[in-house]
């Protein structure tokens, strides 16, 4: 029992200098604190010691502005990719870990550079006729992205188009660049546009975005890395939902099932859902497809039931079924049903075979 | 009886641990109260536990939680391969056995995935509960539709002792239990040191139904004379099926392309009966642990076909037999996406096609 209270006597003062401690680096200053930068799965605590709070949110805001890219690429589907990585020896590379971990990617440790989506980053410091650039690069398997940035006064601010190379998917892609913005700026400019590295693109869109005083938030205000993720990864299932409609005047009907939802915000299938899907997709063949119809909002707004489908397809993605062949039908709405009805969600799922 | 499970955990003293915990909760308290006052520069509080390290965290996972969590994450090991499994776990939770539990996982090698929500075909729970059995607890992990449970006694100086076999349940992957005795996990009785196959707990779980909706059917359906036998029943898992009767082909024909059969078995049920019995159970034990390799599936059609006195009819009969031969798969740890179940009922007698009052299994390898 001696032990015990030694070490729970230990245990507790170092709890409360460390939680104290805790309390005076928050008071002092903005900027985020290390847990948040801090990858769950072998984070370096010792890398982000040296550096301050604000010098952590630029970092955040960087990896943030580079993994929202890279999840709107099709290639990288959170759902599906598992990401091969490293224990990261720099501040930079806990941001990149972290911010890949929080989009939902799957995250696997190894030794060396195995895998597929061996994950690798990199920052190089340029002296140019404009001043200093950094240089962020982050890469997966093939398919890398870089930008510059440029570090001021008021913060952390793009000075370049992201550059993509090893995928031929970047028409749809939206840019995280508001982020930047909600740093404040006296009238500062910067450029917002992805393009393929070395390919000439004569349908490049650019623009240029304008920060004022008046766009300050607090930090608490800011836009956290979790919402720009998910909408990230909403943008590219509504992309895709717009993209491919399939004629199924060539396709028949085989199964249908109904799933159904707790509420109308739960993204919890629950074991008898998600059963339900593993015996659905037994039977699915190379030419099949999916059908998700999930919108029954009766106000016209699918938001909900929009974030139900992408569960759902989620789902089928997790036990092999193809992004191009599952489907998110176009809303159809149900007039039994009132917008501030949170009973039972159904989502219906309906698998068809080529005629 | 206290009960954890993996998604809301809060932590539990006990024994000897009882005045680390009481002194650490009081210590928090006070924390909390001191931080209270504590504010960020836009004047928001803020939450004293968040700035706690992880490794201080980590503190409220026992010795015994843990040698219990390695005991089973090594048998994890053997069931998926580390190398090409990813599995899921909700970011939001923030048990500290779970986050024990994850991080040995990913040190064998698992790919680790936050998700919102339970997504994932590799989802991971846990459950810790105590049993009827004093100093004894019993922890069951789930790894998508795989669960793998062991009881294990609380032993003096934070040591566990393992007090059952390793049940698993949802596969039939051979695993070797090795069980290595160290300075907090004694091996009191060898014979525990052996896997188990086990039905799910979920067997009998409310799912969707699975309606089969092919144009033949519907057209089928619209032509039915009203006292025909059903051209479809439900099988054991809510998936609709065709009566084998208006034909030769599986509803499930697409899923066994791929498949050659390797063997078939007839099992033989009494007259309007769905009763197994023993000699039944036991050429199913030999039929699985003898024959079935884990990527084999099962086909089995339920028959009842002739007269029946009983009301729930040839449909009910039929489906009812190939639904018992089915619990005695699952039992046999089968995964239950791995029994593809259906039936053939009329009233009257097919010939040789299937038997008048039997289930015709047969098992399938892969081609590949």
């Amino acid at each position: 029992m001696n032990f015990f209270t030694e070490s729970s006597r230990a245990t507790a003062g170092l709890f409360l200098a460390l939680t104290l401690s805790g309390c005076t680096a928050l008071s002092g200053g903005p900027g985020v604190d290390e847990k948040d930068l801090l990858p769950r799965l072998a984070g370096n605590e010792e890398a982000l010691r040296n550096i301050s709070a604000s010098e952590r949110a630029h970092l955040q805001l960087i990896a943030t502005n580079l993994v929202a890219t890279l999840v709107q690429i099709p290639e990288m589907r959170p759902a599906t990719a598992t990401l091969q990585l490293n224990k990261p020896q720099t501040a930079y590379g806990n941001a990149v870990i972290r911010a890949l971990e929080d989009a939902g990617f799957g995250m696997q440790i190894v030794s060396a550079d195995q895998g597929q989506h061996f994950v690798s980053y990199s920052k190089s410091l340029s002296e140019t006729e404009s001043g200093l650039v950094n240089n962020y690069s982050l890469a997966v398997g093939k398919i890398q992205l870089s930008r510059e940035y440029v570090v001021d006064d008021d913060g952390v601010f793009p000075s370049s188009l992201l550059k993509i190379s090893g995928t031929d998917h970047i028409a749809d892609i939206t840019l995280a660049d508001n982020i930047f913005a909600e740093q404040g700026g006296d009238g500062k400019i910067f450029i917002s546009g992805a393009q393929r590295e070395g390919v000439p693109d004569p349908d490049l869109k650019a623009s240029t975005v304008d920060v004022q005083d008046f766009d300050l938030l607090p930090q608490d205000k800011r836009t956290p890395q979790e919402a720009v993720f998910t909408e990230a990864r909403q943008r590219y299932f509504e992309n895709d939902a717009k993209r491919q409609s399939p004629n199924l005047d060539d396709y028949e009907k085989h199964r249908r099932t109904v799933l159904i939802f707790d509420d109308n915000v739960t993204q919890m299938m629950g074991n008898a859902n998600k059963r339900a899907v593993r015996l659905l997709v037994r039977e699915f063949s190379d030419d099949d497809i999916m059908v998700i119809k999930a919108c029954l909002d009766a106000d016209g707004r699918d938001d909900a039931s929009m974030n139900r489908a992408i569960r759902v397809e989620e789902e089928l993605a997790g036990y092999g079924i193809p992004t191009e062949s599952a489907y998110i039908a176009p809303c159809a709405r149900a007039s039994y049903r009132h917008a501030s009805d949170d009973s039972p969600t159904p989502v219906e799922l309906i698998h068809y075979r080529p005629r | 009886m206290i009960q954890l499970s993996g998604n809301k955990a809060p932590y539990s003293a006990r024994n000897g641990n009882r005045a680390l915990f009481q002194f650490s909760t009081a210590s928090l308290i006070a924390a909390a109260a001191l931080l209270s006052s504590c504010t960020t520069p836009d004047g928001n509080s803020v939450d004293p536990l968040k700035s706690v390290p992880a490794a201080i965290k980590a503190e409220a996972v026992t010795l015994t939680d843990k040698a219990m969590f390695d005991d089973l994450s090594g048998i994890a090991a053997q069931v998926f391969p580390p190398l090409s499994t990813t599995l899921q776990v909700n970011r939001d939770n923030t048990d500290p056995r779970m986050q024990y539990f994850v991080s040995g996982l990913a040190d064998k090698g698992f790919g680790i995935q936050r998700v919102s929500a339970d997504q994932g075909s590799h989802y991971l729970a846990y459950t810790l509960k105590d049993t009827d059995t004093a100093n004894e607890k019993h922890l069951s992990i789930a790894i998508g539709a795989v669960l793998i449970g062991r009881d294990y006694r609380q032993l003096q100086g934070n040591a566990v002792s393992p007090h059952s076999v390793v049940r698993l349940s949802g596969t039939r992957t051979p695993v070797v239990v090795a069980d290595s005795p160290s300075r907090r996990f004694k091996i009191e009785d060898p014979a525990f040191s052996e896997a188990r196959y086990v039905a799910s707990l979920g067997l009998d779980e409310a799912s969707p139904v699975i309606a089969l909706i092919t144009p033949d059917i519907v057209s089928k359906v619209s032509e039915q004379a009203s006292d025909g036998p059903s051209l479809q029943g439900l099988n054991s898992s809510k998936v609709e099926v065709n009566n084998l009767f208006y034909g030769n082909e599986s509803t499930f024909a697409s899923i066994l392309e791929n498949y050659q059969r390797i063997d078939r078995q007839i099992i033989v049920f009494g007259n309007d009966s769905m009763i197994l019995g023993d000699t039944n159970k036991q050429l199913i034990e030999q039929f699985v642990d003898g024959k079935m390799k884990d990527t084999d599936v099962i086909s089995l059609v339920g028959c009842s076909n002739g007269p029946t006195s009983l009301d729930i009819g040839n449909e009910g009969l039929a489906l009812g037999r190939a639904q018992r031969v089915t619990q005695a798969l699952l039992a046999r740890g089968v995964a239950r996406e791995k029994v593809l179940d259906e039936g053939c009922w009329a009233p009257t007698n097919v010939g040789d096609r299937f038997p008048s009052r039997g289930v015709v299994i047969e098992l399938w390898r892969s081609n590949a």
